[in-house]
C-alpha cells in the first residue's frame, strides 16, 4: 500500500506508505479524501495547487470479477466542482498488482513542457520528456508507447484536445487489446492532465506486488459467490455479452425517454437504425462483434468491435451513451458515421457526451443541420485542430449555448446530461440536479426501477429517495472499484453480501452488511464538503429552464420533483 | 382482439421465424392482461421481462387493449 506523488513543478517523485487519514479507502473514496485535505476547493482547476489523483479501487488488482474500475479526482474545470471520473481498461488492475494505491500528480510545469510518467514492474516510477509526443492523437501515441516500453503496458493518457485544456477533454485509457479506447471522460479531466503536462501515465502490467489480502480462502468464495450471480442474472449474463449497453436503446426509446434533436423530443423516428439490435447485427455480419472483453477482470463483455463494411476496424466500444448523443441528439441514424464520431474523440481524447450534445446545440441553434453526419465529423475534426469554432465545441455544450445565443442547454453545471430525459424519467433528473459531479447519470441512474415497475417515470412521487439510494450505492461501488453494470448483480442478496465478505477478507476486518452503504455516505458527504467550500450552492442544484417549461413529446410532461425536495436528496 | 408484439434483445428467440422489422401479430380474448401474455409466451423468467405499451411499463394486472404494439424487454439497468 503506496501512494506516489509527482510533483510537476519540481518533477520530483517521492513514494510514501498510505497516509492514516487514506487507510482503508480506495477509488472514488480516497479521491474525495484527497481533494478535501490538499486541495484548496477554491483553487483554479488548471492552475498549480490542484491536483490530479489516479486511484484504481479497493479490490482493483484481485481477482474479483469486474473491478479493474480506476477513478480519476480532481476540481473539475467544466463544472467547478469536485470531480470523480471513472474509467476501465487494464491499469486500475496494474495499479493492484503493483501495490500503488494512488498516483497523485501535483504543481505545474512551465509552459510548453511535457513529460510520461513511467511506472515500472518494481512500481519505481519516473518522468520522461515527452517532447515528441506533442500535439499526437491518442491511437498513434499507444502505438509509440508500446514500441518504447514493451507490449505489457497499461495508458492513461491525452490527445489534443487535453493539450489545448477543453473542458471536454478526456483521459483515454487502453483496454486489454491495448487500444486508447476506453476513458474517464467525463468532468474534463483530460485539461488538467494537460495542465499538468502530463501527456501519458504508463503502468507495467506485469506487477507482482499486490497487497497481501488478509483471508485469501474467504475472498476466494466471496468472489466466486459473486461471478455466479453476475452470470445467472439475465442483463450481465446474456444481454450486455450480445448487445453491449446498446441493448437498452429500444426500451428506453419505447418509453418516451430517448433525448432526441437537442432534448426536443423522446422518441427518436427511425431509432430502429441506431438499436443495440442492429448494431449486434451489423458488427457481427462485419466480422467484428459485440461480446468483446474490453477491461482487465471482466466476466460481463459489453465491449464491442465495430468495423467498416470491409471488415477494417473503425472504433471499439460503441456504447448506448455515444450512439444517443452523436445519433439521437444530433438526428444522425447511421451507426457508420455515429462509430467514427466515436472513434475520433477517442482519438482526440474527448468526452463524446459533452462533446455530441455541443453538436447537437449548434444544430439546434442553426449552426448545421441536423442528421448532418459529414458536418458532424467535421466540427470534430475542427475540436482537433483548435479552431476558434474547435475551441467552442471543445468547451462543450455550455459553451456552444453561450455562442451561439442558444436557451436549449441540456447541462448541469456544464455537464451535459446523458441518454435519459429527464421529463420522462423524472429520478434521472434528480441524479442530473444534485449530483456532486454536475449532471451524471452514472452516479445515480434508476432506470432499473422504472423497468422493474417499481416507480413511476413520469410522476415526481418517490423520485428523490431513488436517487439517492442510488447515488449512495454508486459511490460505493467506485470506492471499490466494481463496474456500475456489475453492480446490478447487488439484486441478488447472495451478491451483496458476498461483496461484503470479500471486502472482509481483503482487510482482515469483519465488516458488517451496512459497510457499502455507509462508504457511499460518507464519500457524498467529502464530495459535499468540498463544493460547499468551492462556493457550489443549492442554487446549482437545479435543472436547466426548459426542462421545467418545454413539455418533451409523446408524454408532454415536464421536471416536476421540486427544489425544496431536490434539496433533500443529498442531506445524507 | 388482435394485438402486435415485440421482441427484444435475447427474447426474439422465443418465437422461431421472428422477425424485427414485423414484428408478431397475435389473436388474445378480450380482458387479457399483461401477465396473460407473459405466461402465453412463456418467457422463462417473467420477473425478468417489461411489457412496454404506449410509452408505458405494463403492471402484471394491466388489460391489454385491442390494436396494442406490445414491446417486451428483459428487465434493464443503465449504465
Amino acid at each position: 500500500m503506496k501512494v506516489i506523488r509527482v510533483d510537476m513543478s519540481k518533477k520530483s517523485i517521492c513514494a510514501e506508505d498510505v497516509p492514516h487519514d487514506y487507510m482503508g479507502l480506495g477509488g472514488r473514496a480516497l479521491t474525495a479524501a484527497i481533494m478535501n485535505k490538499e486541495v484548496p476547493p477554491t483553487c483554479d482547476p488548471l492552475g498549480p495547487e490542484n491536483k490530479l489523483i489516479f486511484a484504481p479501487g479497493l479490490l482493483s488488482g484481485t481477482n474479483f470479477v469486474n473491478t479493474s474500475r480506476i477513478s480519476v479526482g480532481t476540481k473539475s474545470p467544466l463544472t467547478g466542482t469536485i470531480k470523480e471520473s471513472n474509467g476501465g481498461g487494464t491499469i486500475a488492475a496494474a495499479l493492484g498488482h503493483l501495490g500503488i494505491t494512488a498516483v497523485v500528480v501535483e504543481g505545474k510545469p512551465a509552459p510548453g513542457e511535457m513529460f510520461i510518467l513511467g511506472i515500472d514492474e518494481k512500481g519505481e516510477a519516473g518522468l520522461i520528456k515527452a517532447d515528441e509526443y506533442k500535439g499526437m492523437r491518442t491511437y498513434k501515441l499507444m502505438e509509440r508507447l508500446l514500441g518504447s516500453f514493451g507490449n505489457k503496458i497499461s495508458v492513461m493518457c491525452i490527445g489534443p484536445a487535453g493539450e489545448y485544456l477543453m473542458k471536454s477533454a478526456s483521459i483515454q485509457t487502453s483496454d486489454v487489446d491495448d487500444r486508447p479506447c476506453r476513458a474517464a471522460a467525463r468532468g474534463g479531466v483530460g485539461a488538467v492532465m494537460g495542465a499538468k503536462g502530463l501527456k501519458a501515465l504508463v503502468v507495467d502490467r506485469r506487477g507482482k506486488s499486490a497487497d497481501a489480502i488478509a483471508d485469501p480462502e474467504a475472498f476466494k468464495e466471496a468472489a466466486k459467490t459473486f461471478a455466479l450471480k453476475l452470470k445467472e442474472n439475465p442483463f450481465t449474463g446474456q444481454l450486455l455479452g450480445n448487445f453491449g449497453t446498446a441493448g437498452i436503446l429500444a426500451a428506453i426509446n419505447a418509453m418516451g425517454a430517448f433525448p432526441s434533436y437537442n432534448a426536443t423530443k423522446g422518441v427518436l423516428d427511425g431509432w430502429e437504425n441506431i438499436s443495440g439490435e442492429t448494431l449486434s447485427k451489423i458488427m457481427k455480419e462485419r466480422g467484428g462483434g459485440p461480446g468483446h472483453m474490453g477491461c482487465a477482470q471482466c466476466a460481463i463483455h459489453c465491449s464491442n468491435i465495430f468495423n467498416d463494411g470491409e471488415g477494417k476496424y473503425i472504433t471499439s466500444s460503441l456504447e448506448y451513451e455515444t450512439i444517443w448523443a452523436m445519433g439521437g441528439m444530433t438526428g444522425i441514424k447511421d451507426l457508420d458515421t455515429i462509430a467514427r464520431l466515436d472513434f475520433l474523440c477517442d482519438d482526440i481524447g474527448l468526452d463524446t457526451m459533452n462533446t455530441g450534445v455541443a453538436i447537437a446545440v449548434a444544430m439546434d441553434a442553426g449552426y448545421r443541420k441536423f442528421g448532418d453526419g459529414y458536418a458532424a465529423i467535421e466540427m470534430v475534426e475542427e475540436i482537433a485542430q483548435g479552431s476558434e469554432m474547435g475551441k467552442i465545441l471543445g468547451d462543450g455544450p455550455d459553451a456552444a449555448g453561450r455562442h451561439f445565443r442558444h436557451h436549449r442547454i441540456p447541462a448541469v453545471k456544464g455537464q451535459s446530461v446523458a441518454a435519459y430525459d429527464p421529463r420522462a424519467m423524472q429520478g434521472l433528473g434528480v441524479t442530473y440536479a444534485t449530483s456532486t459531479m454536475g449532471a451524471d447519470h452514472t452516479a445515480g441512474n434508476v432506470f432499473g426501477l422504472y423497468m422493474a415497475k417499481k416507480l413511476d417515470p413520469l410522476k415526481p412521487e418517490g423520485q428523490v429517495a431513488a436517487s439517492r439510494g442510488s447515488q449512495i450505492a454508486m459511490a460505493a461501488m467506485d470506492s471499490i472499484g466494481l463496474c456500475i453494470l456489475a453492480a446490478v448483480a447487488l439484486a441478488a442478496p447472495e451478491a451483496g453480501a458476498a461483496l461484503v465478505r470479500a471486502i472482509s477478507a481483503k482487510s482482515g476486518k469483519q465488516l458488517e452488511g451496512n459497510v457499502i452503504a455507509d462508504l457511499g455516505i460518507r464519500t457524498l458527504r467529502m464530495e459535499k464538503e468540498f463544493n460547499r467550500k468551492a462556493g457550489i450552492t443549492s442554487k446549482d442544484d437545479r435543472l436547466p429552464e426548459f426542462y421545467y417549461k418545454e413539455a418533451l413529446p409523446p408524454h408532454n410532461t415536464v421536471f416536476q420533483v421540486n427544489d425544496e425536495e431536490l434539496d433533500t436528496t443529498l442531506a445524507v | 382482439m388482435k394485438i402486435k408484439i415485440k421482441l427484444f434483445g435475447g427474447l426474439a428467440a422465443l418465437a422461431p421465424d421472428y422477425a424485427r422489422e414485423k414484428g408478431l401479430d397475435l389473436e388474445i380474448p378480450a380482458g387479457f392482461k399483461a401477465a396473460d401474455l407473459v405466461a402465453l409466451l412463456k418467457i422463462p423468467q417473467p420477473q425478468a421481462a417489461t411489457l412496454i405499451a404506449d410509452g408505458h411499463v405494463l403492471k402484471p394486472e394491466d388489460k391489454l387493449s385491442s390494436g396494442s404494439v406490445i414491446n417486451i424487454f428483459h428487465v434493464m439497468y443503465g449504465g
